[in-house]
């Protein structure tokens, strides 16, 4: 074709991204014929070659030469192909009014056919042991272990959904139209995955072997990194070519007009978004989209960089290391959505575990008896919550910046610990003490605490259930008349969420009433206190989980992760289902408006930092029941670790947005990158470093995504 | 005009304010009447929010009388004044950007509903509760849970008047309503403020574009260098003569022998 001919359709259609497009598919079909031609010359080895001459091409090479060079041939026509289009030649038309086949559509029609394929073959080779996954020490081949299973399930699945789109595309289906952006927009994630699981393997292949360059092994650099490339190359041409007339853009973008025209247009477009864009929404409506993105994508990347990262021992420090992180953030992001912060928290830690193990062995406030531990739990927090009230109070009188105020009380307040904990010394309890301090615990009152725990569960678990339930049967009696492009997945999902639930209720009250069981079968046998160091029950070491069974000695999972949890749900109800929540967005929101509607900024204000340090008070003994000592200078650099964790959860420092789901993502990013950074051998002292690029990037992913509302 | 509770919603009387030495206001009279809509004109430091931050309870009066409903009040706090029923919609003050439109609208009386021991608030029955308030006076959302920062400055006036209307305000207090609107959102917000006063309420309308206040106020109360200048029915004065008594505090021939009839008790 003339080059006339070309820019005359490329500027009819006036999408400079549709001309990027037509590059992407070229680049594809390009590298298609290279990988070809690198196995057909021979300098790419495929299958076993023991004692095969160079020219002898196995079956795996022919395969690979022929399907490599048939695809490369295609790739290159579909560019060929979009390259001439005419204008009037659109997606839409082909669906909805009968038009002729884009050469886009028929590109991702016939790729979703051969994915199918693919994957069919790749769930036939697992499941005749052919290609082993997983751990297979000691395992016949024929017994497949639980990786191959999800492996055999979801390859199954994706054959039969890639195959019914392909045939839904040829068969001008509308909702065909919608599965396939998912599809490609999953296929060109799992491209991305594989691109850069190959970037590690080469990276090891480079350490391990002498090759001082890629240009050494180019073979073998081709192997790993083709399928990725080509996949999320060939995924995201065809998802942008598909979905560019996806919706109507106009109608989307009509934002003048009264409220209930823009309302219609809405309405309108809102049914028509495309897979891409469905996704921004749901981030925009949560205030940690960063966190989500960080958090998925990190975890990913840790996954497939080094196989020890799954390990329980690996995600059970990254959590017992960021216990106090994580329960401190609570509060931090309460106190941030109601517009203030608090610098101080570092040193309250301190002045917390200091005064509980002070006063437990009888070292603080100088010439006391020791303390039964659970007074000296309730004193050392009430105290902290006077010293978080009287940040408040300086706060509301004075009218001083937070910053002011709590950097002032954050250098007062270490003042404490360092007078009292004298010359870099650590207080440790086994210098006092020879035995740990024991608690009585009523058999009883663990009785009453299992009975309210099966109330809440009955409560909650009807609740949960039966409006599952309905949700479930409405979609089943609508699959007919349901005209969405998911129903059966949906309806499907439904089914599978509750019979999870169900199962998770079950599990709960079988556990509840056979502790209830055997604490009354204990009380028979003339025990009816259950005696136990009062550490333990703050942070101790779990050793057996019910169902699991005995946890290895060497991983660190402890008590503290489920307090950790338990108050993360506990406030995130509050922040969103209380009218107290609604109040601490309102003030840090708008403090004038809130206030003339009636809510009492001060008052919100004060409760906020009293909050924060009731959580630091009860983070301290976490701390302290961890380690059993303390230190002059524990807590330090909290505060700035926190407020981080914070906003990369998508809290607004000026106040007003915010979530405490996403400040646990914060954290949890904290303790993978801690974790992570170490186990694939990078550097510790690039942590921080490291830290504080997540923190930019994150921050400008949750204003991105702010914007798209 | 009838004493007793049919006679003036609020009575404003002799209102002196004096900050330190100067004189803001030097005995002022001023009232509305009950489903009347009253534009406050005067130039800038006239002393019109000086007088409106008096009945709203920011400033106390160095003397002078509030009468509401018939009862002499002391609104010593903006408390006092939303009990009293009095709402001020500000321009910038009047909703929290970064909430939804239905957790606005229920802000500080949100409802609730009981599980177990716990108020958990009924969101999807504030939301469907929301839609239809505001639909009662003509405004149309799609999505309540929609933030409200998504909105236009005339969506978010009309939200805010909705609210009032909703909860049985008697008098709305219209802060330079239509200052940063476009033409077309100024007047839904002018078709807003007569809805209000359909529904019950009166209304003081304040704004320095007079055109604006013509169109929707049944009186004028003309205010200069802390003293009235005048009460006039909408039907005695023109547009320009109100423009020029705002300007220059002087009280045109023409209407000097007409005596003002309206604010007379």
């Amino acid at each position: 074709m003339s080059s006339f001919s070309s820019s005359s359709s490329s500027g009819a259609r006036g999408r400079s991204a549709l001309n990027s497009n037509i590059l992407l598919v070229l680049l594809a079909g390009v590298l298609s014929l290279l990988f070809a031609q690198q196995v057909a010359t021979g300098w790419l080895a495929l299958g076993e070659r023991l004692n095969i001459s160079r020219r002898d091409f196995n079956l795996l090479e022919l395969v690979t030469i022929a399907s490599g060079a048939l695809w490369g041939v295609f790739a290159l026509w579909t560019a060929l192909g979009m390259l001439t289009q005419r204008a009037e030649v659109t997606v839409r038309d082909y669906f909805d009014e009968g038009g002729p086949m884009p050469a886009g559509v028929r590109f991702a029609a016939v790729n979703f056919a051969l994915i199918s394929l693919i994957c069919l073959l790749i769930a036939i080779q697992v499941f005749t042991g052919w290609l082993p996954l997983g751990d297979r020490v000691n395992i016949p081949r024929s017994n497949l272990n639980f990786v191959e299973w999800i492996t055999i399930i979801i390859g199954l699945f994706w054959t039969v959904y890639c195959l019914r789109t392909a045939v839904g595309i040829w068969r001008r289906e509308r909702p065909a139209w919608s599965w396939g952006q998912w599809a490609l927009l999953l296929m060109t994630m799992g491209g991305m995955v594989l691109v850069v699981s190959g970037l590690f393997d080469i990276q090891r292949m480079l350490s391990s072997s002498r090759a001082s360059s890629i240009l050494d092994n180019f073979s073998g650099f081709l192997l790993l990194m083709m399928p990725g490339v080509l996949l999320t190359l060939a995924s995201l041409a065809a998802y942008r070519d598909i979905t560019h007339d996806y919706g109507d853009v106009r109608t989307q973008k009509a934002i003048t007009g009264t409220l209930a025209e823009r309302a219609r247009a809405r309405d309108i477009a809102s049914k028509r978004v495309p897979a891409g864009q469905a996704i921004r929404n749901r981030l925009a409506a949560s205030p940690g989209a960063g966190a989500i993105i960080g958090f998925v994508g990190l975890f990913m990347a840790f996954s497939v960089a080094t196989d020890l990262f799954l390990e329980p021992q690996s995600l059970a420090g990254a959590l017992t290391n960021n216990i106090t992180r994580g329960i401190v953030a609570i509060g931090a992001t309460m106190l941030m959505i109601s517009g203030e912060f608090d610098l101080s928290v570092g040193s309250l830690l301190g002045i917390g575990g200091m005064t509980f193990m002070g006063l437990i062995t009888g070292q603080f406030p100088p010439g006391i008896q020791p303390m039964h531990p659970v007074l000296a739990a309730v004193t050392s927090v009430a105290f902290v919550c006077a010293l978080g009230y009287l940040n408040g109070f300086i706060l509301i009188r004075t009218g001083i910046p937070s910053f002011i105020v709590t950097l002032s009380t954050l250098l007062m307040y270490r003042g404490l610990p360092l007078v009292f904990i004298v010359g870099g010394r650590t207080l440790r309890y086994v210098d006092y003490s020879n035995e740990p301090p024991l608690v009585d615990i009523s058999r009883i009152l663990l009785i009453a605490l299992a009975v309210l725990g099966a109330l809440a569960l009955a409560f909650v678990g009807r609740a949960l259930i039966s409006a599952r339930w309905a949700d479930f049967r409405a979609r089943w009696a609508n699959l007919t008349q349901d005209d969405g492009d998911f129903r059966y997945l949906a309806a499907g999902w439904s089914g599978l969420f509750i019979f999870l639930t169900v199962v998770m209720v079950a599990a709960l009250a079988y556990l509840l009433v056979g502790s209830v069981i055997e604490q009354i079968s204990l009380i028979s046998q003339g025990s009816p206190f259950l005696e136990i160091s009062f550490f333990d029950v703050l942070n101790g070491r779990i050793t057996s989980l019910p169902f699991i069974g005995e946890i290895p000695r060497d991983v660190n999972f402890r008590v503290g992760v489920v307090w950790w949890l338990v108050l993360v749900l506990i406030f995130q109800f509050v922040l969103t289902q209380t009218r107290y929540g609604n109040a601490t967005f309102a003030v840090g929101g708008n403090a004038g408006a809130a206030r003339a509607q009636g809510i009492n900024v001060n008052r919100v204000k004060i409760t906020n930092y009293v909050l924060v340090a009731l959580l630091v008070g009860f983070a301290s003994l976490l701390d302290a029941s961890r380690l059993q000592s303390i230190d002059a200078l524990r807590g330090q650099g909290l505060e700035l670790e926190v407020i981080a964790a914070t906003v990369i959860g998508g809290a607004l420092l000026t106040g007003g947005y915010g979530s405490i789901i996403g400040a646990l993502l914060g954290v949890f990013i904290f303790g993978m990158m801690q974790t992570g950074l170490v186990l694939i051998g990078i550097d510790a002292r690039l942590f921080d470093a490291v830290i504080g690029g997540i923190i930019l990037i994150a921050v400008i992913i949750n204003n991105w995504s702010r914007r798209i509302r | 005009m009838s004493a007793g509770h049919d006679g003036p919603l609020v009575e404003m009387r002799d209102i002196v304010k004096v900050f330190g030495t100067i004189n803001v206001l030097r005995g002022i009279d001023f009232q509305v009447d009950r489903q009347e809509i009253v534009g406050l004109l005067g130039d800038n430091g006239a002393g019109k929010s000086t007088l409106i931050k008096i009945l709203t309870g920011v400033h106390t009066p160095t003397s002078g009388q509030i009468i509401f409903e018939g009862q002499p009040v002391h609104i010593n706090s903006p408390q006092d004044a939303r009990a009293l029923g009095i709402e001020t919609v500000y321009q910038d003050l009047a909703l929290v950007p970064l909430m939804s439109i239905s957790r606005n609208f229920w802000l500080g009386q949100e409802v609730t509903r009981r599980i177990g021991p716990f108020e958990v608030l009924d969101k999807e029955g504030m939301a469907e509760r929301t839609r239809q308030a505001l639909l009662d006076i003509g405004i149309h959302i799609r999505n309540p849970d929609e933030q409200v920062g998504s909105l236009s400055g005339g969506e978010r006036q009309s939200i805010a008047i909705g609210r009032a209307v909703y909860f049985g305000k008697k008098l709305l207090i219209l802060d330079e309503p239509t200052s940063a609107l476009s033409v077309g959102e100024t007047a839904k917000v002018l078709e807003y403020t007569k809805a209000a006063k359909a529904r019950g309420m009166s209304v003081i309308f304040i704004s320095h574009n007079i055109g604006h206040v013509h169109k929707v106020a049944d009186r004028f109360t003309i205010i200069s260098h802390g003293q009235k200048v005048g009460d006039f029915r909408k039907e005695e004065v023109s547009e320009m003569e109100v423009a020029g008594m705002v300007m220059t505090g002087e009280v045109p021939e023409r209407l000097r022998l007409v005596p003002a009839s309206a604010g007379d008790d």
